[in-house]
């Protein structure tokens, strides 16, 4: 391989158009790292958004008035191996008037503090001075993150964010007479970004409209804006609200008097290890609804099930896109093998000499083998690097473009996220390599042995 | 110079062509010994198959007909019919050197490294790593011994025409080859350029012992050789080997 190596050398180190071809698979590569880590980014926060704003599993029926408070059944299934709390919540579709129109809402009733073990619910409720950080420097390229090391609310943090006192302090401060006496409106969390576009404001009232789905009657009530949250979802962070497990029973009138109890949505349930989530979804389906009379059309789903078909989405897309990418990469290999087929045509009269020297039709082969793999291999280091590079700091590099030009290329309310998400994948490496080389390969072998082809008679009288 | 051992001998050696107009013998049975140490001249008009003669014994090319042997040291032939593209390469490689009318020198490598070349793709990359000084040094005297010592690291493109020549010579006796075959060597070259040539291959000859095939139509330079033959029609004028001899 020495003259091979020794001719490749002198051949890349005299012309600058190989060069090209460097360019063209290092851009490929680019590409399909870029395209792959915000992909896998994008599938794996996605995973952990819902996941975080999901429990594990989560037992319900099909009506959002489906248990009954009365029932045992919340202890079976918290004495189900490997579940480590439980909690119950009410859900409901609403609307709610804002200053410009009307905007709809889906409203969930927990139990902070049962809420708070079996999700991230401490995590993402944010503190006062949190909410008018994060709201009051819009022009601050801080603007829709947290710091990881901010420490989530206490228990009693968020026993407090619902309490009457709360309540009674923060309607003084804004200026609402008579709730020393009165009770003031039932609170409410909303979550950040329904702040950040003016909807609502801590401190506000606000008008919620729903219907009862126990009674079907239509439903009006007053809550007082105590919080916000921030999920790092943007839809949930625009539309969801939190208010108290009973606050939420009551205003959606889920008091059944036939059994004289309240009747809530279902249980959130958190598991030692998520891994066991089918298996313990199927003892409760097999095991505990059958014992649960009254709720006899119960379900067991785990969160993946519950958003199956966004996951599902998101994987397709990344097929879709790694295969779009894989294009790239073969124009890249498209490039090499023109470039090195006109090397050939250029370098004709050169292989006819080194056939004459001594040089066998295998050995012109591996000049243009060499050549190509040479330059698909610097192709393939400086995408790899630069694409790295890029995408580690994609999320500095997008801010700075939105500081210096007003232009926002991930604007959180299109997409999903506050930051533009990345994560690295051993598979997606092996496929980047893998697509370089094979393209790489084909594009050096098919030139490499026409030129090996080449009579050598013919090739010395080359003009 | 020339002994009685015999380096290369052909037989009825026979090339035809096909072509549109149908097929065109070019070499009709070419009857050739070449011997160690001798300088022999191929002389004959444009077409008659001197080229392809030369092609075929540098195993470029091959024969339709016939046969062409090849003496090694221990004086046992080997028929180039039976030798593998690898075999034709080695040989190519250890007994044969060119020099080309048009030099044929790689325009992107340095004249010492043009030199160096045949000895780099023999090698294997072990050997040639540890003996790549070595290798230089003698390129350089060879280099020396053509007289274009001072051009060693220049590009083929800033030399004239004979010092290109005299680089292609000494790359063509890198390897040691036992026969170099010469087409058209001063074809390209002046007169007094072409003289310098002819010294040179009989400087080689006499020093060096080394055995000249030259295809030309410089009868100057034919007439310097130990032997002379002409090609008429695809054979040469006499039908006898040995009353080719002239000397």
């Amino acid at each position: 391989m020495k003259y091979q190596l020794f001719l490749t050398r002198k051949y890349l180190m005299s012309r600058f158009i190989p060069w090209a071809a460097v360019i063209a698979v290092a851009f490929g590569v680019f590409a399909l790292v870029t395209v792959l880590s915000v992909m896998e980014g994008f599938k794996v926060e996605t995973r952990k958004h819902i996941r975080g704003s999901l429990a594990h599993l989560m037992v319900g029926g099909p009506s959002d008035a489906a248990m009954i408070e009365s029932d045992d059944f919340d202890e079976r299934v918290l004495a189900v191996e490997h579940v480590e709390a439980i909690a119950p919540f009410v859900s409901a579709a609403g609307l709610f008037k804002t200053h410009s129109g009307v905007q709809r809402c889906m409203l969930r009733g927990v139990d902070p503090i049962a809420e708070a073990k079996v999700g991230d619910f401490r995590r993402y409720v944010l503190r006062e001075s949190e909410v008018l950080q994060l709201v009051g420097n819009r022009a601050s390229q801080e603007i829709h993150r947290l710091p990881e090391s901010r420490e989530p609310m206490s228990d009693d943090e968020v026993s407090y964010l619902f309490s009457l006192e709360s309540r009674r302090k923060l309607a003084e401060r804004i200026g609402y007479k008579g709730f020393q006496r009165e009770q003031p409106p039932q609170p409410v969390i909303v979550g950040i970004e329904a702040v950040r576009a003016g909807e609502v404001a801590l401190g506000q009232i606000i008008n919620i409209s729903s219907f009862s789905p126990l009674t079907n009657k239509a439903l009006v009530g007053n809550f007082l804006v105590v919080g916000a949250f921030q999920m790092g979802s943007y839809d949930e962070d625009r539309s969801a609200m939190f208010l108290p497990l009973r606050a939420a029973q009551e205003y959606l009138d889920l008091y059944d008097e036939r059994v004289q109890e309240y009747r809530y949505t279902g249980l959130s349930v958190r598991l030692d290890d998520y891994a066991n989530a089918e298996e313990v979804g199927e003892h409760i389906r097999d095991h505990v609804i059958p014992h649960a009379p009254k709720n006899t059309y119960l379900g067991v789903l785990t969160w993946e099930d519950q958003r199956r078909n966004l996951l599902t989405a998101v994987d397709i897309e990344k097929l879709i896109l790694t295969w779009i990418m894989m294009l790239i990469v073969g124009f890249a290999g498209a490039t090499v093998f023109l470039i090195l087929t006109l090397l050939v045509i250029e370098k004709t009269r050169d292989l006819g000499v080194v056939r004459s020297l001594g040089a066998t039709s295998n050995g012109v082969v591996g000049i243009f083998l060499c050549l190509g793999c040479i330059l698909v291999t610097l192709g393939l280091v400086i995408g790899l690097v630069t694409g790295w590079l890029f995408v580690t700091n994609i999320n500095e590099i997008h801010d700075w473009i939105y500081a210096t030009t007003g232009w926002r290329l991930f604007p959180p309310d299109i997409y999903y996220f506050t930051k533009i998400p990345v994560a690295f994948k051993p598979l997606d490496l092996l496929i980047t390599l893998g697509s370089a080389n094979v393209f790489g390969l084909i594009g050096s072998l098919i030139p490499a042995i026409w030129a090996s082809r080449q009579d050598p008679i013919k090739a010395l009288r080359h003009e | 110079m020339s002994s009685e051992r015999l380096i290369l001998e052909t037989k009825q050696l026979r090339r035809a062509f096909s072509s549109p107009g149908g097929k065109v013998e070019v070499l009709k049975g070419v009857d050739l010994r070449i011997r160690e140490g001798e300088i022999l001249a191929i002389q004959g008009p444009s077409g008659v198959g001197k080229s392809t003669l030369l092609n075929i014994l540098g195993l470029l090319d091959d024969p339709t007909g016939g046969d062409l042997f090849f003496y090694h040291e221990n004086g046992r032939a080997t028929n180039s019919t039976r030798i593998s593209g690898k075999g034709r390469a080695a040989l190519r490689n250890d007994l044969l050197g060119f020099v080309f009318q048009f030099y044929h020198l790689l325009p992107d490598v340095n004249v010492v490294e043009n030199v160096m070349l045949p000895t780099m793709m023999r090698c294997s990359w072990w050997r040639y790593g540890r003996r790549k000084k070595e290798v230089r040094e003698r390129a350089m005297q060879l280099l020396a011994r053509v007289g274009i010592t001072d051009r060693a690291t220049h590009k083929p493109s800033t030399l004239s025409g004979g010092e290109r020549q005299r680089a292609a010579i000494a790359r063509a006796l890198m390897n040691r080859p036992r026969l170099l075959l010469c087409d058209e060597p001063t074809g390209n070259l002046d007169m007094e350029t072409s003289e310098q040539i002819h010294e040179l291959f009989t400087e080689l000859n006499e020093t060096l012992g080394s055995t000249i095939l030259i295809v030309t139509h410089d009868t100057h330079l034919a007439a310097q050789s130990h032997r002379q033959l002409t090609m008429i029609d695809g054979r040469f004028d006499t039908p006898s080997v040995a009353a080719t001899v002239t000397e």
